[in-house]
C-alpha cells in the first residue's frame, strides 16, 4: 500500500496538501491503490477532503482507525436529535451565536453549538455542552460531521478538563487521554490509552506512542508480498521518528516539499530548515528521498551525500485534458497584464513585482496586474505594508488590483499574458506551473526550487539573477513590446507543460515503486510475524 | 398465591449486619417455602456474586441494579486469568508478577499499570489502575468477579473519582456516572442510562434510579419489603405496585427504654417513613409484637404486622459439654450496641473465673472505635481475658460458636436480636440486657439464660458466673435453648408470614 502522510486537512491548505491530491488523483487514474494519512483529529477531515474530490476509501486518519470509523454512513444530528435523557424541554435559539440553548423547566441542560456558516447553512450539531442537574458543566460532546460523536471532554468542579475520550460511532471508548498537574503545577496533557475491540489496553505517554502503535498495526494489516507498504512522508513531523524503528518492514520516503536549505540562495552552506532537519539528518534510515525538482536532487547529493534512493518527482500534475485544451493567442487576452495566484505572505516579495512594473512604467504605461489570494497579516502586516510602498511609490494604485482567493484559478490564468514572480524561496510553485499550462510566460528571480525550472530561460520565459528587480523589469519591457516574441514564449509554455502530464509524472512514480519492489523481497525476508500460537489459555476449562 | 415478592437492599457487605442477614435468612425461607422471591440490591458490587455464596445464596435469588442494567445477572462462568487475559499486550508489555496480589505491567521499564488481583481468586483480574506520566492514577479498570470489565473509573486531576463508565460484557457503556459541585462538595451528580430499551434516562442521584429500576422489575402483582430505612423514599416512590412494606430491624426510638412512649424521639433515618411516606406504604413489618403494639398505639392510621426476622432454618447439632470458659458476643462491634460494657464486667468475673475468656466477633465500627476498645481493654488489665476477633461467616463462625458457654449482649436497644436466636440453635445460655425489644422472646428467664435489668452490670457478671460455674445449669439451660429454638423454627416463621399474606 502507499501511504501519503500528513497531519491534516482543512479549508484552507498550503501547496502540500495541493501536492497530495495531485498525487491522489494520478495514482487513481492509474489504478495504484493509495492511503491518505492524517495524525490530527478533525471532525471536518471527510468533509474538506470529499469536497476535494477524496472518497472515504482513501482516507486514513489514525483518530478513524482507532476509532472504527474510517467508513462510516453519513448521517445528519440535528439539534432535537441529541437525546438527553430529560423530559419536557424547551429549546432556544440563539441565532446569532449559531447555537441553541435547551432547557428542563428554568434549569439549562445543554448548549447546542452548531458548525459554522462557511461550512454549512443546514442546522447541524457541532458540539453540545452539556449540565447536570446541579447545573455543574460536566462534559462538552464534539460531532464528526459525519454524523456521529466522536469525542467527548470531560470537565473537571472547576472548570478544566480532566479526560478527553474519543469513541466509536457505536459509542465504546476507543482513545483517552487526560489532563493533569505537572511538575510545575501546569495542567498539561499528561498521557494517552487506546482500548481495541478486544479490550486489550495500551498506554502511551503522548500522541507519538499513539501513531506509532497506528503505524504498528497498519503495517502489518497491509504486509502483502508483492505492493511493498510505501510511506511517502509529506509532513514527516513524528513519522520521521517512528518509521526509522518501526518493527515490522517498510519503504520509507522522505519527500522535500521545499528548500532544505533555510537559505534557498545558499543551499549548501545555510542552516537545514528545521523542517527538514530531523528527517535529513536520518535520511540514510529511510529509503528514498524524493525532491519535487532536478536542480534540488542534485543540491542535496552535493551537500549530504546520502546513500539513500534520490528521484525528482514534480509535486504538479496537469491533466491530459488541459494540455489538450483551446491555446488563448496572447492578443486575445487582457493587454500587458500580468497575474499572481498566491498567498500575499512577505516571502512571496510580491511589492518587488510592483517596484519591477514600476520601472517598466515609462515604456509600458498601460502595464498592469491582478494578484489572487489570502492576505497573510502575520508579521504586523508587514507584507501588505510593503506593497502599498511600492504602489505609492510607482503611482500603481490603479493598475494593480488585489483581489480575495479565487476558485475560478484557470480563468484568470487564462486571460493574463505574464505570470510573475519574486519569492525568496519556493518548494516548487503549482501556481506558476498552472499558469504555463494556460500559456502564461513567466518571468521570475532565479529562486530556489522550482521557478527557475519550471521557467525554462529563454524559451517559455525569463530567469533574472535573485532579487535584481530591474532585470525583471526589463524582460517585463521586453516581452510587452515584442508581440511575436510574446506569443513565441507562450507556444513553448504551453509545449513545455508537457514535462508535468499525467503519463510523464506517473512514470516518475513509476520508478520509485519499482524500486522500492525490488528492496522488498530482500526486506521480507528477515521478517518475521509475532508468534501468536500457544499464548492462549489451555489449561482452565470455561464453565457451561 | 402468584405474588412475587423482591427484599429490597442496599447490598450483600463483605462484612454484613443484622439488616442484610435477615433478608438472607428470609430468601431461604421462602425459598423452602417455594414462594418467588428475589434480594434486590442497589449498590455496585463487584464482589455480589462472590459475597452471596459465602452465606448460600443462589445468583439467581438476587437481582442487582447495575447487574440489570449491564444485562448480567448470571453465575460466573468465566475466569479472566491476568495472565490469558486479552488486556495486555504481551507482545508489547510485561507482566511482573509482584505477588499473589498485585502485579506491575511494564514497558521499557516504565510501570504503566497496576493490577489488583482480585480477591480470594488464583490469578483473574480485579481492579487495573493506569498511570499517566506523572505518576498519577488517571484511571481504574473494575472487574466483576465473573470474569468482565464491569467499570471504568477517571479520576479528576485531584485523585477524586471524576466520572465512571458502567459496561456490559461486550465492553459497550450502559450507564455513565459524573461526580460533581453539589454546593461545595464534590459528589455523584449524575446517573445516566445510555441505551435501556433503546433510550436515555437522566437520574440526579442513585436512589432516584433505584426506584426506576424498581419499577421496571414490578408489577401490580409485586409485592416489596424493604429491609433499608435508608431506602424507604426509593421505594416509596415505585408505583408499578401499591403492596409495600418496610420492615423494621430495629427500636424505632432513640432511647429504647421509651420505645412505648408515643412522643419518644425517633431515629432519625425513620423520618422519612412516619412523616412523608406513610401513604406509600401497605403496611410495617416489624420482628415483634410488643414493637407493633408501641407503634400502632403511635401511628394510629398506619398498618403494623409482627413477623420474627429471622428463622431457623436449621438446628445445630447441640455443643454438649462446652467445659471451657468461653463467652462470646457476636454482632456489629460498635457504639450503638454498647460492647464497651461487656469489656467492663470482665475483671468482675475474673474473680471467680480467673480463666474466662471473652471473643468479640464482628466488624468494626471504625479503626478509632476499635483503638478505644483496645484502649479500656488495657486500662482494666485483661488483655489475655478479651480477644476482639473479625467478622466471620459460615464454618468460621460455627467453630467460635461451638467453642461458646455464654452468648452475652450488653445493648440497650434491639429489633428482635439475630445473633441470640442464632445462639439457641447451638444451644448456648445466653446472659442479655432486658431491653426493647427481643431478647425477652428469646430468653425465658433462668431457663435457658438470664435477662438482666438494662444497666446493671454487677448483676450482668454474676450471671455470667452462674452459667460459667455450674456445669449442671449450664447443661440444663442449653437443653431449654433447644427446645426455645422451635418459637423460631421455619416452619413457625413460615406461619406468621402465611397470615401476612393473607392480608395482601
Amino acid at each position: 500500500m502507499n501511504f501519503f502522510l500528513n497531519s491534516s486537512f482543512n479549508a484552507k491548505n498550503s501547496g502540500i496538501e495541493h501536492a497530495q491530491l495531485k498525487r491522489a488523483k494520478l495514482f487513481e487514474k492509474f489504478g495504484e491503490d493509495y492511503r491518505l494519512v492524517f495524525r490530527e483529529w478533525n471532525p471536518l477531515l471527510h468533509f474538506h477532503l470529499n469536497n476535494n474530490g477524496i472518497s472515504d476509501k482513501y482516507i486514513l486518519s489514525i483518530f478513524d482507525y482507532f476509532q472504527k470509523a474510517t467508513n462510516v454512513q453519513n448521517k445528519t444530528i440535528r439539534p432535537k436529535d441529541i437525546n438527553f435523557g430529560v423530559a419536557n424541554l424547551r429549546y432556544e435559539d440563539e441565532k446569532d451565536q449559531n447555537r441553541v440553548i435547551v432547557y428542563n423547566k428554568n434549569q439549562i441542560v445543554a448548549r447546542i453549538n452548531l458548525f459554522d456558516k462557511e461550512v454549512t447553512n443546514d442546522t447541524i450539531v457541532k458540539s453540545v455542552e452539556l449540565f447536570d442537574g446541579f447545573a455543574n458543566l460536566y462534559r462538552v460532546d464534539f460531532y464528526d460531521y459525519r454524523g456521529f460523536l466522536s469525542m467527548a471532554q470531560w470537565y473537571t468542579p472547576d472548570n478544566k478538563i480532566a479526560t478527553e475520550t474519543w469513541y466509536t460511532p457505536e459509542g465504546r471508548p476507543a482513545i483517552e487521554d487526560y489532563f493533569r498537574l505537572n511538575a510545575q503545577g501546569k495542567m498539561e496533557k499528561s498521557g494517552f490509552k487506546t482500548i481495541d475491540e478486544n479490550g486489550t489496553v495500551r498506554t502511551h505517554n503522548n500522541i507519538v506512542g499513539l501513531i506509532q502503535e497506528f503505524l504498528e498495526k497498519v503495517n502489518v494489516e497491509f504486509m502483502d508480498k508483492d505492493h511493498p507498504n510505501i510511506y511517502v512522508m509529506d509532513r514527516s513531523d513524528y513519522f520521521e521518528e517512528i518509521l526509522e524503528t518501526l518493527s515490522s518492514p517498510t519503504y520509507t520516503v522522505l519527500h522535500l516539499h521545499n528548500s532544505h536549505a533555510g537559505d534557498a540562495q545558499e543551499p549548501d552552506t545555510s542552516i537545514m530548515n528545521n523542517n527538514y532537519e530531523y528527517s535529513l539528518t536520518d535520511a540514510n534510515r529511510y529509503d528514498a528521498i524524493v525532491s519535487a525538482t532536478e536542480k534540488q536532487t542534485r543540491d542535496v547529493k552535493r551537500r549530504f551525500n546520502p546513500s539513500v534512493d534520490m528521484f525528482t518527482i514534480p509535486v504538479g500534475v496537469i491533466k491530459n485534458e488541459d494540455l489538450k485544451g483551446q491555446r488563448v493567442p496572447m492578443k486575445d487576452r487582457k493587454k500587458h497584464s500580468i497575474v499572481v495566484t498566491a498567498r500575499v505572505a512577505p516571502e512571496k516579495q510580491i511589492n518587488k513585482i510592483i517596484d519591477a512594473m514600476g520601472m517598466a512604467k515609462k515604456e509600458v504605461p498601460d502595464i498592469n496586474m491582478d494578484v489572487y489570494g489570502y492576505v497573510d497579516h502575520s508579521n504586523d502586516d508587514i507584507a501588505m505594508k510593503r506593497i502599498n510602498a511600492s504602489l505609492d511609490e510607482y503611482d500603481l494604485k490603479d493598475a494593480v488590483h488585489l483581489h480575495s482567493y479565487t476558485n475560478d484559478v484557470a480563468g484568470v490564468q487564462k486571460n493574463a499574458q505574464l505570470y510573475a514572480l519574486a519569492s525568496v524561496m519556493e518548494g516548487f510553485n503549482l501556481a506558476l506551473m498552472e499558469a504555463q499550462a494556460q500559456g502564461d510566460v513567466g518571468v521570475t528571480f532565479d529562486t530556489n526550487y522550482g521557478p527557475n525550472e519550471l521557467i525554462v530561460d529563454n524559451e517559455n520565459g525569463y530567469v533574472v539573477d535573485y532579487d535584481d528587480t530591474k532585470a525583471l523589469s526589463e524582460r517585463m519591457v521586453k516581452l510587452f513590446t515584442d508581440d511575436e516574441l510574446l506569443q513565441k514564449m507562450s507556444d513553448q509554455a504551453y509545449e513545455l507543460s508537457n514535462r508535468f502530464s499525467e503519463d510523464s509524472v506517473w512514470h516518475d512514480w513509476q520508478q520509485l515503486i519499482e524500486s522500492a519492489k525490488k528492496t522488498w523481497q530482500d526486506k521480507l525476508k528477515t521478517y518475521h510475524f509475532d508468534i501468536t500460537n500457544g499464548l492462549s489459555d489451555m489449561e482452565h476449562n470455561e464453565e457451561a | 398465591m402468584s405474588k412475587k415478592f423482591l427484599f429490597v437492599n442496599e447490598n450483600i457487605f463483605t462484612f454484613n449486619s443484622g439488616t442484610e442477614f435477615s433478608a438472607m435468612n428470609r430468601i431461604k425461607l421462602f425459598k423452602q417455602n417455594n414462594v418467588d422471591a428475589k434480594i434486590v440490591t442497589r449498590n455496585f458490587n463487584p464482589s455480589l456474586h462472590q459475597e452471596i455464596k459465602k452465606y448460600g445464596i443462589d445468583d439467581d435469588d438476587i437481582i442487582n441494579m447495575y447487574d440489570y442494567f449491564q444485562g448480567e445477572m448470571g453465575p460466573k462462568k468465566h475466569h479472566e486469568y491476568l495472565r490469558y487475559s486479552n488486556l495486555v499486550d504481551k507482545h508489547e508489555y510485561k507482566i511482573d508478577g509482584v505477588d499473589n496480589n498485585k502485579s506491575y505491567i511494564e514497558k521499557l521499564g516504565q510501570r504503566v499499570a497496576k493490577v489488583s488481583i482480585f480477591p480470594l481468586t488464583v490469578g483473574e483480574i480485579g481492579n487495573v489502575d493506569y498511570y499517566d506520566n506523572f505518576g498519577n492514577v488517571a484511571s481504574r479498570d473494575v472487574f466483576d468477579y465473573r470474569g468482565f470489565k464491569s467499570k471504568e473509573i477517571y479520576m479528576h486531576p485531584d485523585g477524586q473519582i471524576g466520572h465512571e463508565l458502567v459496561f456490559n460484557k461486550a465492553g459497550q457503556p450502559v450507564m455513565e456516572i459524573t461526580h460533581m459541585n453539589i454546593g461545595d462538595q464534590v459528589l455523584p451528580t449524575m446517573f445516566k442510562l445510555l441505551n435501556y430499551k433503546g433510550n436515555i434516562y437522566r437520574f440526579n442521584t442513585e436512589d432516584e434510579l433505584y426506584s426506576f429500576f424498581l419499577n421496571e422489575i414490578s408489577d401490580k402483582d409485586t409485592v416489596i419489603i424493604n429491609d433499608r430505612p435508608s431506602l424507604t423514599a426509593a421505594v416509596g416512590n415505585v408505583n408499578n405496585t401499591k403492596h409495600k412494606y418496610q420492615i423494621m430491624h430495629n427500636e424505632h426510638t432513640e432511647d429504647a427504654s421509651q420505645a412505648g412512649n408515643p412522643n419518644a424521639k425517633l431515629f432519625d433515618n425513620l423520618n422519612p417513613l412516619f412523616d412523608n411516606y406513610q401513604n406509600s406504604y401497605a403496611g410495617v413489618i416489624t420482628p415483634t409484637q410488643a414493637q407493633s403494639n408501641d407503634l400502632q398505639k403511635r401511628y394510629p392510621k398506619m398498618n403494623f404486622y409482627s413477623i420474627f426476622d429471622s428463622a431457623i432454618l436449621e438446628i445445630h447439632k447441640p455443643v454438649a459439654n462446652v467445659t471451657n470458659h468461653e463467652i462470646t458476643y457476636m454482632g456489629r462491634i460498635f457504639r450503638d450496641k454498647n460492647v464497651a460494657e461487656l469489656i467492663s464486667i470482665i475483671p468482675a468475673v475474673k474473680q471467680t473465673i480467673p480463666d474466662v475468656h471473652l471473643t468479640m466477633m464482628g466488624y468494626f465500627e471504625s479503626a478509632q472505635f476499635k483503638n478505644e476498645l483496645e484502649e479500656i481493654i488495657k486500662q482494666l488489665n485483661v488483655q489475655d481475658s478479651v480477644s476482639m476477633i473479625d467478622y466471620k461467616a459460615g464454618k468460621d463462625k460455627q467453630n467460635v460458636l461451638e467453642k461458646t458457654r455464654v452468648l452475652v449482649q450488653s445493648s440497650k436497644g434491639e429489633g428482635l436480636s439475630m445473633a441470640l436466636i442464632e445462639g439457641l440453635q447451638y444451644g448456648i445460655p445466653e446472659v442479655a440486657y432486658d431491653v426493647n425489644y427481643g431478647p425477652n422472646e428469646i430468653i425465658d428467664d433462668d431457663k435457658n439464660g438470664y435477662l438482666v435489668e438494662s444497666g446493671d452490670l454487677g448483676k450482668f457478671a454474676s450471671r455470667v458466673i452462674d452459667v460459667l460455674g455450674n456445669d449442671e445449669k449450664h447443661q440444663q439451660f442449653s437443653n431449654h435453648a433447644i427446645e426455645k429454638s422451635d418459637k423460631f423454627s421455619a416452619e413457625n416463621v413460615m406461619k406468621q408470614w402465611n397470615q401476612f399474606f393473607e392480608t395482601i
